[in-house]
């Protein structure tokens, strides 16, 4: 089976996040991580290849920075990358993003293409079904769980009541959200790291993926940052003195903010 | 976030991966059981052990052409061990204890030694080991060992008593020194690899320990116990030479630990400085408060200076019997100042079994004497400079 995950690097979010103030974008010259959900996307990646065969590629888009998140998903396990680097892709919003992949994503070939869900600099969490709409493939988004049967693709799609199972047919692209214990993803161990630095990264620009440049970056963006301000400093919070009412005083206070 | 001793270097790519590896395994997996592990006394925490040999952690410092993870650079394994310490010492000295054993294996071991025992290490469920030196008489005078090997046809019969070995209650695979030639001092000093199941090899019950009860320690009695030569690691007498090599480089090791525990250290008691309030005012504001932090930063960076300089020395193949003292005695005494500062910086608090810091501070006594006490190591110091 041909897998694709598609990994983004975005700030550290244990860190200040900034916009540039010079066209609004996100500040990536900050520590860039490998995004949360990409993590347990490469994971649901590895767990299909182990049980079905094939080959998992990573996929990125992203300045050249953007190899430290490809080679900590190839140090888990993933067996090459793509990166998608150019210029001209800085400032494309979610809809150039999908437009971009789909194309790098049409070269390389696939049969099922996983996401993590949202990213968390941007969070739009639309992209999965963008990039399905692209390809003219199906969705299966928010997945919990994927199971693989021949050309049959089933995901779980956890929901208030339970979950629903979703079926597709192959090829498809799948969303995945966050897990518990023991479907965390993996440790890269020690011999996957030292192996990442011996495994292919291919890097591609604009051209060789055969997108049109009058569809991506700043100035083909369908959504503008008319402005932003930091957010304020968390103020004090309020202190109750325990004096026998401390239990009715915090009930009162729920009761304000409406929590009950 | 934690604080981290600035060297002056740039990590590698492949370092900084592994050292990020480290830390975030030392943040998930060691730290939330540290308590657990030391209330539980000498239990072997084998889910840890497990979840780190899937990750590499157990073998790293094996060659790759064994299967290991080829970081046999002693730079990159400080950094390594720093980390996982920094989780926890004793926790993150079990995770790596198996460099230990395979030490004199690849210092004195053929080439099929090294296989048959190193690989297993590198597997998916690899064995607990053990290095099995001290003697009720024998400290920190390694060379005169009394256990005995005498040959037999093609085998040795070992005669003795061990104790204080690290990992014995949970090992398979045994390092035991022992001596061909009695009275001879280090010239005798033999190196075997002796099996648990080993008919006349018992394992006496754990010890009890003031700290580091991550790594149960136990007695070994070797009652006629028959070694195949084959098992013997390098000719006889040369067991000696292996034994200084590999505590060379497990002083550094240790200092890493150390330097791991005080970075622990400083970092919960810059938190709790920084949030407990008294007089109005964060503690941190307090002067007296205050400068003891500055001094816990000023002891940590100099326990990983000290731990780089012995490693790089190490690395590029100068003796560093010296260096290496060094390291080990001033990080040792660092630790256990640094974790006498943090329950100092918790007051009452730190008292408390709620905060790690009383555990530290038990923990990091153990380094003022494992591996040669600070007395031995400032021996080792001032020898070396009457020498010059």
């Amino acid at each position: 089976m041909n897998i694709v995950v598609c990994v983004k690097q975005v700030p550290d979010t244990a860190t200040e996040r900034k916009l540039r103030s010079d066209d609004s974008t996100i500040d990536r010259s900050a520590n860039g991580v490998i995004n949360e959900l990409c993590e347990y996307a490469v994971e649901d990646a590895l767990k299909l290849k182990e049980a079905h065969g094939g080959e998992v590629t990573v996929l990125t888009m992203g300045p050249d920075q953007a190899t430290d998140a490809i080679r900590k998903a190839l140090a888990m396990g993933a067996d090459k990358a793509v990166h998608l680097s150019d210029e001209a892709l800085h400032g494309s919003d979610a809809l150039s993003t999908s437009y971009a992949l789909s194309q790098a994503l049409k070269k390389i070939g696939f049969d099922v293409v996983i996401l993590g869900s949202e990213s968390t600099d941007a969070r739009t969490g639309m992209l999965a079904a963008m990039l399905a709409e692209r390809l003219g493939v199906p969705q299966l988004t928010l997945a919990s769980k994927i199971e693989v049967d021949g050309s049959a693709i089933s995901i779980h799609r956890q929901t208030d009541y339970g979950y629903d199972k979703v079926e597709a047919t192959l090829p498809a692209v799948v969303s995945v959200v966050e897990k518990p214990d023991p479907f965390k993803p993996r440790y890269p161990s020690f011999k996957g790291i030292m192996a990442a630095k011996k495994k292919p990264i291919e890097k591609i620009g604009v051209a060789d993926a055969e997108i049109d440049p009058a569809q991506i970056g700043l100035a083909a963006a369908w959504s503008v940052v008319s402005d932003f301000t930091a957010a304020p400093p968390r103020g004090k919070g309020v202190v109750v003195n325990d004096e026998g009412d401390g239990g009715t005083k915090a009930a009162e206070f729920l009761v304000s903010k409406k929590f009950i | 976030m934690p604080r981290v001793p600035r060297l002056g270097r740039e990590l590698s790519p492949e370092q900084a991966d592994v050292v990020a590896l480290a830390r975030r395994f030392a943040a998930e997996e060691i730290r939330p059981r540290a308590r657990e592990v030391d209330e539980g006394d000498h239990v072997f925490p084998r889910e840890i052990w497990a979840k780190a040999a899937k990750a590499g952690l157990t073998s790293f410092m094996i060659p790759e052409e064994y299967g290991g993870g080829g970081v046999t650079d002693l730079v990159t394994q400080c950094l390594v061990q720093e980390e996982l310490c920094h989780g926890d010492i004793s926790i993150g000295n079990l995770i790596t204890s198996g460099g230990f054993f395979a030490s004199p294996v690849l210092e004195l071991g053929t080439p099929s030694q090294r296989e048959r025992l190193l690989a297993p290490l590198a597997g998916d469920d690899p064995p607990l080991t053990a290095l099995a030196t001290t003697e009720p008489g024998v400290g920190s005078d390694a060379a005169s060992i009394t256990t005995r090997a005498e040959r037999d046809g093609d085998h040795y019969v070992l005669t003795g008593q061990k104790t204080w070995i690290s990992n014995a209650p949970f090992a398979e695979w045994f390092v035991v020194f022992a001596t061909v030639a009695p009275g001879t001092r280090s010239k005798g000093v033999t190196a075997f690899v002796v099996h648990r199941d080993a008919p006349g090899f018992t394992v006496g019950a754990p010890m009890p320990k003031m700290g580091q009860r991550g790594i149960a320690c136990a007695e070994l009695f070797l009652d006629g116990v028959r070694v195949p030569v084959a098992d013997r690691l390098g000719g006889e007498g040369q067991g000696f030479r292996g034994l200084m090599r590999t505590f060379d480089a497990s002083r550094v090791l240790i200092a890493a630990a150390c330097t791991g525990l005080s970075r622990a250290a400083l970092d919960v008691s810059l938190a709790y400085a920084k949030e407990r309030e008294q007089f109005g005012t964060p503690i941190i504001g307090h002067q007296a408060v205050a400068f003891r932090l500055a001094d816990m930063a000023a002891k940590t960076d100099v326990s990983a200076l000290l731990t780089r300089r012995a490693a790089d020395l190490y690395d590029s193949g100068h003796p560093i019997t010296e260096e290496a003292a060094i390291a080990k005695l001033t990080a040792s005494e660092n630790a256990v100042w640094c974790a006498w500062a943090a329950m100092q910086t918790f007051g009452g608090w730190g008292y408390s079994r709620e905060f790690l810091v009383e555990k530290w501070l038990r923990d990091a006594k153990l380094e003022e004497l494992e591996e040669g006490t600070s007395d031995i190591q400032r021996l080792i110091i001032s020898r070396s400079l009457a020498r010059s």
